[in-house]
């Protein structure tokens, strides 16, 4: 690499905005996961509806391609629970760790 | 997870760009993220411990693109991929293009799922100054990339496999069909034209990756700061001006356009 492109590089902005949208985006993503045939989306909307109809062991619902699938209650709230909060803590420290960058 | 899934890369060197190289950087990154065995495809016959299987195929014709990277129009070798149901060795394939980067196990919740058929159909375009490439063509055909395709060997797989090598031996007929420009060919619209085809042309998210992939036009330059950290550097224009900004990319997929990228990226490895 020659020393202008080095150059450049160092005196580019760290461009704060589009990095924190990008970073949503990665853990929009990694909220993601399939369990019993169907891919879900961690996050209040499935942890919600789980915590409601915790009292039915099985219960059908809606995945995210649409499909009616048959669920374990407690075993897909406990999933979805765990996946929201871990993705949750990723993005928090790099959210704050990209504010420092700035 | 089936324990006969693997990932399957097509590799065919050009005058300009080592894509057996890229290759060895692709699969070493599969290997260590998502765990699974790699087959590379290729013209050349070559020795290589990063794959477990090397198939040689016979010389893929090449089209030219002008690339920003270049700054020039280059030798192009994409065709073929089509191929990709009959030869992989594996039940379960995670088709990838070279350029695209595995640096996390995001993948892995692709091939968990129990699709027979997926690949992108959005992208998020780094910088926010390019457009997002949700159609194509004159008639505004939804656009799926085939950058990244997870397929299970079923009829449904086989079908799109089937109708993307019709499209692409009468892609001029497509092309004038859809509005596009006959001329290089992309994997993109055959694609696209494909599974439009096989879902009786009623547009849905049944064989969609539920997220966007990263892409980084061949004009931005990417370079790695260490193991699965990248910096993307781009230029942005407004009232004052041309500015130069940056992004980190940690831990995050995606896909790289510029090769000139990829060979510094490589260079720095």
């Amino acid at each position: 690499m020659d020393s202008d492109i080095i150059y450049k590089n160092a005196k580019a902005r760290f461009d704060y905005v589009r990095n924190q949208q990008i970073l949503r985006e990665k853990y929009q993503a990694k909220l993601k996961f399939a369990y019993n045939g169907g891919m879900w989306a961690a996050g209040p909307e499935l942890i919600n509806i789980l915590q409601c109809m915790l009292s039915d062991e099985f219960i059908v619902i809606e995945d995210l391609y649409q499909n009616p699938i048959k669920v374990n209650t407690q075993e897909l709230l406990d999933l979805a629970k765990t996946h929201w909060q871990e993705q949750m803590n990723a993005w928090l420290v790099e959210f704050q760790n990209n504010s420092k960058e700035r | 997870m089936t324990t006969k899934t693997g990932a399957l890369l097509f590799a065919f060197n050009t005058g300009t760009t080592d894509y057996l190289k890229i290759a060895e950087f692709s699969a070493c990154n599969i290997k260590r993220w998502l765990d699974i065995p790699t087959t590379v495809v290729t013209d050349t016959e070559f020795q290589s411990d990063a794959f477990d299987t090397i198939i040689v195929e016979n010389d893929k014709s090449a089209s030219r693109r002008y690339f920003d990277d270049y700054k020039s129009v280059v030798e192009w070798r994409n065709a073929g991929r089509h191929d990709a149901y009959n030869l992989t060795p594996y039940e379960q394939t995670l088709l990838l293009d070279v350029d695209y980067i595995v640096a996390s196990d995001q993948l892995s919740t692709v091939l968990n799922s129990n699709k027979d058929f997926l690949c992108h159909d959005s992208v998020i375009e780094i910088s926010g100054t390019k457009g997002k490439n949700t159609t194509f063509g004159e008639t505004n055909m939804p656009m799926y990339w085939a950058t990244v395709i997870m397929f299970r060997k079923t009829e449904f797989s086989k079908t799109i496999f089937d109708l993307m090598c019709m499209i692409e031996n009468n892609f001029e007929h497509y092309a004038n069909l859809f509005g596009f420009s006959k001329q290089p060919y992309r994997n993109d619209y055959a694609l696209s034209i494909a599974l439009s085809i096989a879902s009786g042309h009623v547009i849905n998210n049944k064989n969609t990756i539920p997220w966007s992939m990263v892409n980084i036009h061949p004009e931005h330059e990417v370079k790695k700061i260490k193991t699965d950290r990248y910096e993307a550097t781009y230029i942005k224009t407004d009232q004052r001006g041309q500015k130069m900004y940056r992004n980190i990319f940690d831990s995050q997929d995606m896909h790289v356009m510029s090769k000139l990228s990829l060979e510094n990226i490589l260079e720095a490895n």
